[in-house]
């Protein structure tokens, strides 16, 4: 019986393509936002996977990763001094004003990274060499500083050109590839020495200071052990993007906006699938009140329905969460809007699907087993 | 039902799709780590703390004693000078312009004396003489008095000169000094670090609040001067071995001997060398001696020091 | 599956057993205002082997009648027993369930599923029987090709006459051999040929052994082919013909 529940579904072209069509729209919409706001919550802690670095030593009063309140120069042998660690190297970040060869101002990233190890340097160089970072006025930017510190109408600014950082001069020898910053500042990248030449002068310069556990200590015992003996706050890289996802979610309104866009999807969607699909089964209730003539029991016929209804909805569920991903492959290259797709937000579509095809198929079970089989005796 | 097939088909590819972009958007590249290996404590315990290589005596500053014009240079950097050694000269004309005359006045002095020493002889004969006529009484006695009081009178001149001579001669002397000073020499045997003084500069009398004219050091024998920040002052344990790397150069370590610990906590001294830094942390100086090891170590150079703690009682914070 | 058109064709007599009986049943629809009584104390009765029509004036409750001994409506009082089987008291699940096994439906309006092909609108009973799909299928295929409809048995409903539907409904009617085939109608939506051969299809249908159709219709044509007339009026049986009164009333009809 359950291959003709199918062929009834599918039978009717035009009310197929309404029924799939509305899940389809909704696991898209409901999908495609997740993803985006997913993308934007992954921006903020974005930071994180360009420096890369088991541990994040901050100042005790640093709430997210983006935000910056100087150390002391021997905080990092103080650092050092903890057990468990086997290296930790300073790093200054701060947000600079630099000058393209049009003479327009713009705001970077700069991030001063140790001289010698170039410890937390960018993984992916698309052109010139990190290690030249150690000659001086030397600086290595991101694609997104390519575009913003060319001039208009003339060909982008490559290696080898210069700009100015604060008035100094800067020299690019090279570029790389980076995770875009939250604030959409393009990063910069120099020795910490350097970085501290560009930087204004200030008592304190020290941003951060990025540690590595020994072999076979526990990322997250050595943290708490840096913690302890420094009074600094010593953060494993999950926990300072935790932290900073929490911080964006008590202080922003982001993630309520895009809750609620989610939201919206899914009612719409339960509203749209539950009406066409009841209207389904409204049209086809006198082939039902037939085939409960004919000897079909209610049973019977709510698991067709409930076939039917899952039937549509993994359809429509396989189309949107495709379209999404079309979506995602189509700006994936661009890097703009944010996008991240997760199983997770896959996940969660499914349930949301799911939900929608029990209501569906729930309304139209209360109909069908409420139905009289005599009415198909003179329609 | 070729359009069951095709919606069914495309919802797989959907959902294949879309696990290969949430494979994909997992992905990322791995972390580079350090591109060259960062300083490690060889210790399972340590306080780690930065260092500057300084020469074991501690260094010379060489300053000119007088202001003055620079005419000679007589050493270059890295020249390897005997305690005496002349380094610098400071214009001597005016000095040595002094001491000729100084010494010209001695001469017409001297000649002076001479003269008045022939008068005494003269008179001295000459009373001589008439105290024996007088005896005899061949001369009056007012005569005999007369030439008493010109020897007398001969004898104080030949004093008066004799004082001026000595208090010219120490003229001449202090003259001399102050051309003697004039040339800077070496106060110790030792190499000269820096040389920032050429011919033909003026050289303040002052010290100077940057570079020295010259840095005098001793650098056969070096010495570490580590700092500790003050909060781990209390790790420090002088009967613990340590270990230096030079910054930037992991591999390349010097085991180091304890000397001291200089009982005075300082502010930490910038290397950025911005006087206008100020600073809000003091540190612990410790210093260690070390063998000049194979590789080339130049005294101010940055290293990194470990020095290994005991285990028990953990820090107190 | 044995062939339910080839059984001998046997005049009906009083000597065969009943099939269905009906006493007393009244059935009410609505309350209050609304209230109409559509049955008013109906005796009926019908034997193996017959071919019984139900007629009368619309609103004269015979669809109800045949709805009441289908099992597809509750009726208020009154006792009814189908193929030696009595009604009352059974559970809804299994009147659907007895419905199913033993009674074949033909409506006027076809009802015929427009997305499903010929072979699977007829292969529904036995599905619901719980036969295989594939030898359902095999079955469904034969008995097209006994109505005469053995090459279309790929197409859709909608692609033929009415007088196909009609008949791809007594294929479905017939597939799983139920004892009791209920039509409403068949003919009214079909021009007079058409119908005509409809009837010889359901009185061949009727003379299956142990077997009965129950025909509720206005179509004086059908007339002509029935065992047994119930004429009714007013929620009541207004008279059973049979025999010589039968063929008096239908010369009187036709």
């Amino acid at each position: 019986m359950f291959h003709l529940a199918l062929k009834m579904l599918m039978g009717d072209r035009a009310k197929y393509i309404m029924l799939v069509g509305g899940l389809t729209f909704a696991a898209l919409l409901m999908t495609q936002q997740n993803a985006v706001f997913q993308g934007l919550l992954s921006w903020t802690t974005s930071h994180l996977r360009n420096m890369r670095a088991s541990i994040w030593v901050v100042e005790a009063h640093v709430d997210y990763a983006n935000e910056t309140k100087p150390l002391r120069d021997t905080d990092v042998n103080r650092v050092r001094s903890v057990k468990g660690v086997d290296f930790a190297v300073p790093m200054f970040q701060g947000i600079l004003k630099a000058k393209d060869s049009d003479g327009a101002d713009k705001q970077i990233m700069l991030i001063g990274l140790h001289g010698a190890t170039l410890f937390g340097r960018p993984p992916q160089m698309l052109a010139g060499s990190l290690q030249q970072l150690r000659l001086p006025n030397t600086v290595v930017i991101d694609e997104l500083g390519v575009q913003r510190l060319s001039a208009k109408g003339r060909p982008p600014i490559k290696i080898g050109d210069t700009f100015e950082i604060n008035d100094r001069e800067a020299r690019i020898v090279g570029i790389c590839r980076t995770e875009r910053h939250f604030f959409g500042y393009p990063y910069v990248f120099s020795s910490y020495d350097q970085a501290l030449q560009y930087a204004p002068r200030q008592r304190k310069m020290l941003s951060v200071i990025l540690a590595e556990p020994k072999p076979g200590a526990a990322i997250a015992d050595v943290a708490r052990a840096i913690q302890r003996e420094t009074g600094l706050k010593a953060y494993t890289s999950e926990e300072f993007a935790k932290v900073t996802v929490d911080y964006i979610w008590k202080n922003t309104g982001i993630p309520m906006s895009f809750m609620t866009t989610i939201i919206l999807g899914f009612i719409v969607g339960v509203a749209v699938s539950g009406q066409t699909f009841f209207s389904f089964v409204l049209e086809n209730l006198r082939h039902l009140g037939a085939l409960k003539a004919m000897g079909a029991s209610t049973w019977m016929l709510a698991r067709m329905l409930l076939l039917q209804a899952f039937t549509v909805g993994m359809i429509g569920y396989g189309m949107g969460v495709g379209l999404a991903a079309l979506f995602g492959f189509a700006v994936l290259p661009v890097g703009q809007p944010p996008f991240l797709l997760e199983a997770s937000s896959m996940i969660k579509t499914a349930v949301a699907i799911v939900v929608m095809c029990c209501f569906s198929a729930f309304l139209g079970i209360r109909k069908v087993a409420r139905l009289e089989p005599a009415i198909v005796f003179r329609g | 039902m070729l359009f069951r097939k095709i919606s069914f088909y495309f919802a797989i590819a959907g959902v294949v799709a879309a696990l290969a972009l949430v494979h994909r958007m997992k992905q990322r590249p791995p972390s580079p780590g350090p591109e060259s290996p960062p300083a490690r404590s060889p210790y399972s315990d340590t306080v780690a703390a930065t260092g500057l290589v300084e020469a074991a005596k501690e260094n010379v500053k060489i300053a000119s004693p007088r202001a003055g014009v620079v005419t000679r240079v007589a050493v270059k950097v890295g020249d390897r000078v005997k305690a005496g050694a002349l380094l610098f000269q400071l214009d001597d004309r005016e000095v040595r312009s002094r001491v000729a005359t100084m010494e010209a006045q001695m001469a017409s002095m001297e000649s002076t004396l001479a003269v008045e020493e022939v008068s005494v002889a003269d008179w001295t004969d000459q009373v001589e003489r008439f105290s024996r006529l007088e005896r005899d009484k061949v001369a009056t006695e007012d005569e005999l008095k007369r030439r008493q009081f010109t020897l007398q009178g001969a004898r104080a001149r030949v004093a008066a000169s004799r004082a001026a001579i000595a208090a010219c001669s120490r003229q001449l002397e202090q003259a001399r000094t102050d051309l003697e000073i004039l040339s800077v020499r070496a106060p110790r045997d030792g190499q000269l670090l820096q040389v920032n003084v050429r011919e033909g500069e003026f050289a303040p009398a002052a010290a100077p609040a940057g570079d020295p004219l010259m840095l005098l050091g001793d650098v056969d024998r070096l010495q570490v001067r580590a700092e500790v920040d003050e909060q781990n002052a209390v790790l420090v344990d002088a009967s613990q071995p340590a270990q230096a790397s030079l910054k930037g150069h992991a591999d390349l370590q010097m085991p180091l001997r304890f000397v001291r610990i200089e009982p005075y906590v300082v502010p930490k001294r910038s290397l950025t060398g911005d006087s206008l830094e100020r600073v809000d942390t003091r540190v612990l100086q410790i210093v260690f001696e070390l063998d000049r090891p194979a590789f080339p170590v130049y005294v101010g150079q940055q290293v990194d020091v470990f020095i290994a703690r005991k285990p028990a009682p953990t820090a107190a914070r | 599956m044995s062939v339910p058109f080839k059984a001998p064709a046997s005049t009906p007599s009083s000597g065969t057993p009943t099939a269905v009986r009906v006493r007393g049943v009244t059935k009410t629809f609505g309350t209050g205002d609304s209230r109409t009584v559509a049955l008013k104390g109906v005796d009926f009765e019908t034997r193996e082997g017959e071919l019984h029509l139900v007629v009368g004036p619309s609103g004269c409750g015979k669809t109800t009648l045949l709805s009441v001994v289908a099992g597809t409506l509750d009726w208020d009082a009154g006792e009814i027993d189908v193929l030696g089987t009595r009604l009352n008291g059974m559970s809804k699940a299994a009147v659907t369930a007895f419905r199913g096994r033993h009674i074949g439906f033909i409506f006027q309006q076809f009802n015929l599923i427009p997305t499903l092909t010929c072979v699977e609108n007829v292969s529904v009973p036995l599905l619901l029987n719980g036969v295989h799909r594939h030898r359902a299928e095999q079955t469904a295929a034969e008995l097209l090709q006994r109505v005469g409809l053995g090459d279309k048995g790929r197409k859709r409903p909608t692609e033929l006459s009415g007088g196909q539907q009609q008949r791809v409904a007594i294929a479905r009617a017939l597939s799983h051999e139920p004892r009791l085939i209920i039509c409403d109608e068949p003919t009214s939506a079909l021009d007079r040929d058409t119908g005509h051969h409809i009837m010889d299809l359901l009185s061949t249908a009727a003379r299956a052994p142990g077997r009965c159709v129950i025909i509720v219709t206005h179509d004086p044509r059908t007339y002509g082919y029935a065992d047994r007339i119930t004429e009714m009026e007013d929620g009541r049986v207004r008279q059973v013909l049979e025999g010589d009164a039968l063929r008096h009333y239908v010369d009187q009809h036709t």
